[in-house]
């Protein structure tokens, strides 16, 4: 009897044991393609795909309340490899809402107490998408033989570059004043470091957020990266030292166009500088490109649905152990953005955004289509504005723009409501070019300073600005006295952007705002932005830009859009430090304070000073109202189906935050 | 036959060679040169570039070459190595994007000829042996009202009718669903109802053509003596339209393949921009919009030669088929 | 071979007067047109087209760029004649714009409690001044809504303008680029295949080549190459000529090949020779004897072409590769409609379309009824 009972227990044990391991592989801790690979041999159970315990990455605040389910396919349009890449990025560090950062791809780091050592740790066992090492070997040969090829000991400058740029937020002063790049050095498999020459204390955010990626697999690029083994390196350390293993090989351009042609069809470029752009930097483009995001594309760039299917060594997991990301697939489907909203509305995309122009459509299909919408924050200083080339060729019209009467007058000139009504179907608030309230950065009446209708007071202003006539022409207008221009009518010129048609119509909005003031507005229609950024770049060639959405996250953190740092700032123009030929402000003049303060925030080396800096250039706009501000609202909106489970209402979306990447799509999940 | 072949095909060659002169100055057309776009798209992904880069860039490309010289090294590459350029927006070879698009490009434009011509020979045979009955009224009404209605707001009207019946608006060639399924009977048959607003729409315009011409070929020979002579020697009448007066009929429209070939890519170039295909009519419009000029050309030019050598095989068809033709030909 | 000509309309039922036979030949084919109903009936409606398009500042309320915050998207106007069962003659009444809480739409009302009495002859209001074909400048409108109310007969699009205002403006630039276009058209083919069909020799040999290359060209995306290469910064006007120039680029090959074998044929015939050996110059046998002869046979052809110059057009400007808003034309306005909820919730943005849609028949009729009149044979 006792026996008989045995048995039956064991057999019971066995019973429940196979139950629980069917149970194990239904709710399991992988996705079921995956789970089918493994039984199938072709692929290594999870835990050899992931980093060892210690290290695994796991996601706790974003895992769902309920209980995901894996699989499925999100489709969504294709916005360009800047809306795409974003979404499945994986950083070293990650930038967050708060403008502080967290660990991602790297585990942990220390730094040293001069402030001048980084030390970089990573995780242990990690891999990339076909199944190799991760280790410190691919940081460092990223940034020494891909990144920063060649440095000109002297003036600190990169002089070569295989991925084609390098940014200047990584060189700190030496001694003597001379900014360099930094030096990036391998300790162990899991361990490098970044060592400057003197603090940077924003460093890592710089990483985040121009830098994200600073490794690359260097198995799979040492023999297509242009490389003369011969030739000393830069930092002074021998290849050995710098990468370990033998070394790397001499490739020459035509040898690294042919490697890589011979690895896949689809790295067919013309030249290597072409290839170390396109491989090198804009790599999530490519098909076969080993990574570490969630998703990889799998399709030929030229198709017309770009497909990206889950990464079987994805290195993170949910707070229950369960292997991310829950979705298996990703689609962007390539049509022109007038389609997106009926798409949307006949349940042809599960995600489309769009702002408050095309609310009222989506709002009020929800239900047809079967989807919600949400709002999310941008933080931005004005959702729509327009600015003048402080820096443009023309000096009559120069002086024009600098004159601070003449901002003030067309600012009060716009009848903001009457914006807000046509275009922005009055979602939005009027308010000037500033920091909105409750941000770090506000000062007070920054967002109402002129901004009330006022044509007599605007006609006033203008009459009191010397060189251009008060009493109007034929056709209605004002014209300039003396000069080259001597009787001519004052016509302005506005760039547009060609995939944004509420630009068009704003500027059919100022030229009826501004012919009270006798200025002729005119549009200037660029075929696509590249030809509008093409001007930016070139300086002095642009009299004036209508814009969305511009202003600055943390203007310490990033001042691009705000500063005089970049080259294609639009209404800094020429005086962007970066230009080749860069102008030189007046002495005394309100553009030489912008461009000294920028050069205090580029070069500071304190936290203090760098916040000091970034308060100035916000005064600075403040006090010059250098762009001019119509409307603001911070939000923008997703319409997203309501399959789609875990998408975060009200979540920071901006360039800094990677976008949509900022809700982490890894932890989104489809249930039908 | 020979002769006259050798004789046609030399003066194809030199119009192929107009062709290309054509289109590579279409290709220099927009203001400004290809490498300012290039700059301006690394901008607007937020990267910097420096003058020396864009001047070496530009010397690469040899654009700051007189006109001759650009198009010769252009047209030479096409010639000896089958090299169309390179794509600035696509980052790739335009050969490559050409590939990835012809064939769905190739089949849509095949099954529209299919259908304009199933459609078009028998109703205008039709027509014409009834004329003025209720159905040639019917045929040429709606063929009239198709002409008029431009292809944009037939391919849109379509759309709208097919959500309002379907729920779906069958853009593109599949489903969400079947998009990236393999191979299988319920995919084809996606694929068929996604192709219906298409070939509608590519093929109405043409097909209208081909029922008039058609018709009035047809009357033409029913009006000729032979079918007298035919009819009073005691033939039937069906017997004698369809041996005689169809196949004499059919001869210009045989002949005109090549016409038609510019007509469906005409077609084919509008309905898939408003239709979202992943036809190479959108390619050459956002190329278009781009100023992606190698890409653009490229297309028109493949596009030209296409009809050159669909003119060709009707040039021979109907010689073939008419020697009062040939002779005329190598006369003058 | 008239497609819509009764059976019994032969001439053996005419009584056929003196008159029919000395009349000239143009005197019969007006005679036989006039017995085209459709032909006429088309002729008729492109008559108010073209009148309508001269007379358009006049006719329409608005200008081009009147916008209006308060009346975006507004669907037509009802006009009535009876309040509270009382005849009170056209008029509208007031409007009132609410926004939906949650959707933000825009909803427009009619406020019945304000009656705006339709005046005819009105001076509009300002922003709706012209210069009436460009040289005088007058603000007087066909009708206007009293106390502020407004008219919009085809509703407005989505910056609040009138859209049949802008239907009737953008009419002035569709309805004319194609017959400037066909004009020019008509210079280029007849100059060059009468130099081909009159010389022959190599000039012919050229002028074929270049027929050959441009035929084989498909004619929309060849227009669509051409014009993207218009420098977006251009004026209107100087955009309207570019574009009629496209356009004519790119039919006249076709012209120049039918003129060009009349010429041949034409060259052997009796009276060009009788011409010549009474010493004709060659530029006289050209202008007063050979065209005259074929003259009829162009107007037709030409006649036909012109619904395909308005397609080309529309097109091109509804691909935003032709004129571009505030000039208005009808692709201009057909941009909006690109989209299925255009269709969804502003069906009346549709109403250009069905304008384009008459002019083409209207030309397709018309220049069936020319054929037929100027066939001898039938």
């Amino acid at each position: 009897m006792y026996k008989r009972f045995a048995l039956l227990f064991l057999t019971l044990c066995m019973v429940m044991s196979v139950m629980a391991g069917a149970v194990c592989a239904d709710t399991g801790k992988e996705a079921p393609m995956l789970a089918e690979q493994v039984a199938a041999g072709t692929l290594p159970p999870l835990e050899d795909r992931l980093p060892v315990e210690a290290d695994v990455y796991v996601e706790t605040e974003y895992t769902p309340e309920e209980t995901p389910s894996y699989g499925g396919t999100i489709r969504t349009n294709n916005g360009g490899m800047w809306y795409f890449g974003p979404n499945a990025e994986e950083p070293l560090f990650r930038l967050l809402d708060d403008g502080t950062v967290e660990q991602n791809v790297a585990k942990s780091y220390d730094l040293s107490d001069d402030g001048l050592v980084y030390t970089i740790h990573l995780r242990e066992g990690m891999k990339w998408s076909d199944g190799t090492p991760f280790t410190a070997t691919d940081c460092v040969y990223y940034y020494n033989y891909v990144l920063v090829t060649d440095v000109d000991n002297e003036t600190g400058k990169v002089t070569k570059s295989n991925a084609g740029r390098y940014y200047n937020w990584y060189m700190t002063a030496d001694e003597n004043g001379v900014m360099r790049p930094a030096q990036v050095r391998y300790v162990d498999d899991q361990t490098f470091t970044i060592t400057l020459y003197s603090p940077k204390p924003t460093l890592l955010q710089a990483i985040a957020i121009d830098n994200k990626w600073m490794f690359c697999p260097k198995e799979w690029y040492k023999d297509i990266m242009v490389n003369d083994a011969s030739a000393a390196h830069w930092s002074g350390e021998s290849d050995l030292k710098l990468i370990g293993g033998e070394g790397l090989p001499t490739i020459t351009e035509e040898q690294a166009l042919a490697n890589a042609l011979a690895k896949s069809e689809l790295y067919n470029f013309e030249n290597a500088a072409k290839l170390g752009d396109q491989l090198g930097y804009r790599y999530w483009q490519y098909a076969g490109r080993p990574t570490l995001r969630p998703w990889n594309i799998v399709s030929p760039l030229t198709d017309q649905t770009l497909v990206f299917v889950r990464n079987p060594y994805y290195w993170k997991v949910d707070a229950e152990g369960r292997q991310l990301p829950y979705i298996d697939t990703f689609e962007y489907v390539s049509m022109d953005a007038s389609l997106y909203a009926q798409e949307k509305i006949a349940g042809n995309l599960d995600l489309v955004r769009f702002d408050a122009a095309d609310f009222p459509i989506y709002k009020s299909s929800e239900a047809i289509g079967n989807y919600t919408v949400y709002t999310d924050i941008i933080p931005s200083w004005a959702n729509v504005s327009f600015e003048f080339n402080q820096g443009y060729k023309d000096p009559q019209y120069r002086e024009l723009f600098a004159n601070l009467d003449f901002r003030h007058a067309v600012s009060i000139a716009v009848d903001r409501e009457e914006v807000n009504e046509i275009l922005y179907n009055g979602m939005m608030t009027p308010a000037q070019f500033a920091p909105a309230a409750g941000t770090a950065e506000y000062i007070e009446g920054g967002p109402e300073k002129w901004i009330e209708l006022n044509v007599d007071e605007a006609n006033a202003l203008l009459d009191g600005i010397e060189g251009i006539s008060t009493e109007r022409n034929s056709d209605g207008y004002r014209t300039f006295v003396g000069g080259e221009h001597d009787g001519q009518a004052i016509t302005i010129e506005f760039e547009t952007r060609a995939d944004a048609p509420n630009d068009a119509q704003l500027v059919a909005l100022l030229a009826k705002y501004f012919k009270p003031l006798g200025l002729q507005i005119v549009e200037s229609n660029n075929t696509d932005n590249n030809a509008r950024n093409e001007k930016y770049y070139a300086g002095d060639v642009y009299m004036a830009a209508v814009n969305s959405s511009s202003g600055s996250f943390n203007v310490m953190l990033r001042p691009d859009a705000v500063a005089a740092n970049r080259n294609n700032c639009a209404f800094i123009g020429k005086y962007g430090l970066e230009h080749a030929d860069a102008m030189t402000p007046e002495p005394g003049s309100a553009m030489e304070e912008m461009v000294n303060a920028t050069k205090a925030l580029i070069s500071a080396s304190k936290l203090e000073d760098m916040q000091a800096a970034a308060a100035r250039i916000v005064k600075s706009h403040y006090d010059n109202t250098w762009v001019i501000g119509i409307l603001a609202s911070n939000k923008t909106f997703d319409a997203v189906a309501n399959r789609v489970h875990n998408y975060r209402d009200g979540f920071v979306s901006c360039d800094e935050l990677r976008f949509l990447g900022n809700t982490r799509p890894y932890t989104w999940f489809i249930q039908d | 036959m020979t002769k006259f072949i050798i004789k046609k095909l030399l003066i194809m060659t030199l119009t192929v060679f107009l062709i290309s002169l054509a289109v590579f100055f279409i290709i220099t057309l927009p203001p400004g040169d290809f490498m300012t776009n290039y700059v301006g798209r690394m901008l607007a992904a937020g990267e910097r570039v420096n003058q020396e880069e864009i001047d070496a860039l530009r010397r690469t490309y040899a654009l700051d070459q007189p006109f001759f010289v650009q198009f010769w090294s252009w047209f030479s590459r096409i010639i000896l190595k089958g090299d169309f350029g390179y794509s600035f927006s696509l980052s790739m070879p335009v050969t490559a994007v050409i590939k990835a698009y012809i064939g769905p490009t190739m089949a849509l434009s095949i099954t529209t000829m299919i259908f304009t011509y199933l459609i078009a020979i028998p109703v205008g045979i039709y027509s014409a042996v009834h004329q003025y009955s209720f159905g040639d009224y019917l045929f040429t009404t709606v063929c009239f009202l198709g002409q008029a209605v431009p292809n944009f707001l037939m391919a849109i009207l379509l759309m709208f009718i097919a959500f309002r019946m379907t729920g779906d608006t069958m853009l593109g060639l599949f489903s969400p669903k079947y998009q990236n399924a393999p191979w299988s009977w319920e995919k084809v048959l996606d694929l068929l109802k996604h192709c219906i607003i298409p070939v509608l729409v590519i093929g109405l315009n043409n097909t209208c053509g081909l029922i008039r011409t058609m018709r009035s070929q047809m009357l033409d020979e029913l009006n000729k003596n032979y079918v007298m002579t035919g009819k009073a020697k005691g033939m039937k009448a069906a017997a004698i339209r369809y041996k005689y007066c169809v196949r004499a009929a059919v001869n210009p429209i045989a002949s005109s393949i090549g016409w038609s070939l510019v007509n469906i890519f005409t077609g084919t170039t509008i309905t898939a921009i408003v239709l979202n295909l992943p036809s190479m009519g959108t390619v050459m419009y956002n190329a278009l919009i781009n100023q992606d000029m190698y890409l653009a050309g490229s297309w028109l030019f493949l596009m030209a030669i296409a009809t050159v050598i669909g003119t060709f095989i009707s040039d021979v068809l109907l010689a073939w088929l008419d020697p009062r033709a040939r002779k005329e030909y190598l006369k003058g | 071979m008239g497609l819509f000509k009764s059976k019994n309309n032969t001439h053996s039922d005419e009584k056929k007067s003196d008159k029919y036979y000395y009349a000239s030949q143009w005197g019969l084919m007006a005679r036989k047109f006039r017995k085209h109903k459709l032909a006429m009936g088309s002729t008729f409606v492109l008559v108010i087209f073209y009148l309508t398009a001269i007379f358009g500042n006049f006719i329409a309320p608005q200008g081009t760029e009147q916008y209006d915050g308060k009346f975006v998207n507004c669907k037509p106007t009802p006009v009535h004649y009876f309040h509270e069962g009382k005849f009170v003659g056209p008029f509208v009444y007031g409007m009132k714009t609410e926004r939906d809480p949650v959707t933000f739409m825009a909803q427009h009302v009619e406020d019945r409690e304000k009656i705006c009495r339709i005046k005819f002859f009105t001076q509009g209001d300002p922003g709706g001044e012209y210069k009436w074909l460009g040289l005088f400048p007058s603000n007087l409108h066909l009708f206007e809504a009293e106390d502020g109310g407004k008219i919009f007969l085809f509703g407005t699009d989505n910056m609040g303008r009138d859209l049949f205002s802008r239907v009737i403006l953008g009419s002035q630039i569709s309805l004319f680029i194609p017959v400037v276009g066909m004009l020019l058209t008509v210079v280029l083919g007849l100059a060059i295949g009468s130099l081909a069909g009159y010389f022959g020799g190599w000039i012919d040999t050229v002028i074929q080549r270049l027929i050959e290359v441009v035929r084989s060209f498909p004619q929309v995306p060849l227009w669509m190459a051409l014009s993207a290469a218009i420098p977006k910064t251009m004026k209107p006007a100087q955009v309207f000529m570019l574009m009629t120039i496209i356009l004519s680029l790119v039919s006249w090959p076709g012209l120049a090949r039918v003129v060009r074998s009349k010429f041949i044929s034409v060259k052997k015939e009796d009276f060009i020779m009788a011409a010549r050996i009474s010493g004709a110059p060659g530029s006289k046998l050209i202008t007063r004897h050979m065209i005259p002869s074929f003259l009829s046979y162009i107007i037709v052809d030409m006649t036909m072409s012109i619904p395909s110059l308005i397609i080309g057009e529309t097109t091109l400007s509804f691909l935003g590769l032709g004129l571009r808003s505030p000039a208005t034309s009808w692709g201009v306005l057909l941009q909006e409609t690109n989209k299925l909820e255009t269709i969804m919730f502003y069906n009346w943005k549709l109403i250009p379309m069905i304008f384009v849609f008459l002019s083409v028949l209207a030309f397709n009729f018309m220049g069936d009824g020319l054929r037929d009149a100027a066939d001898p044979y039938k």
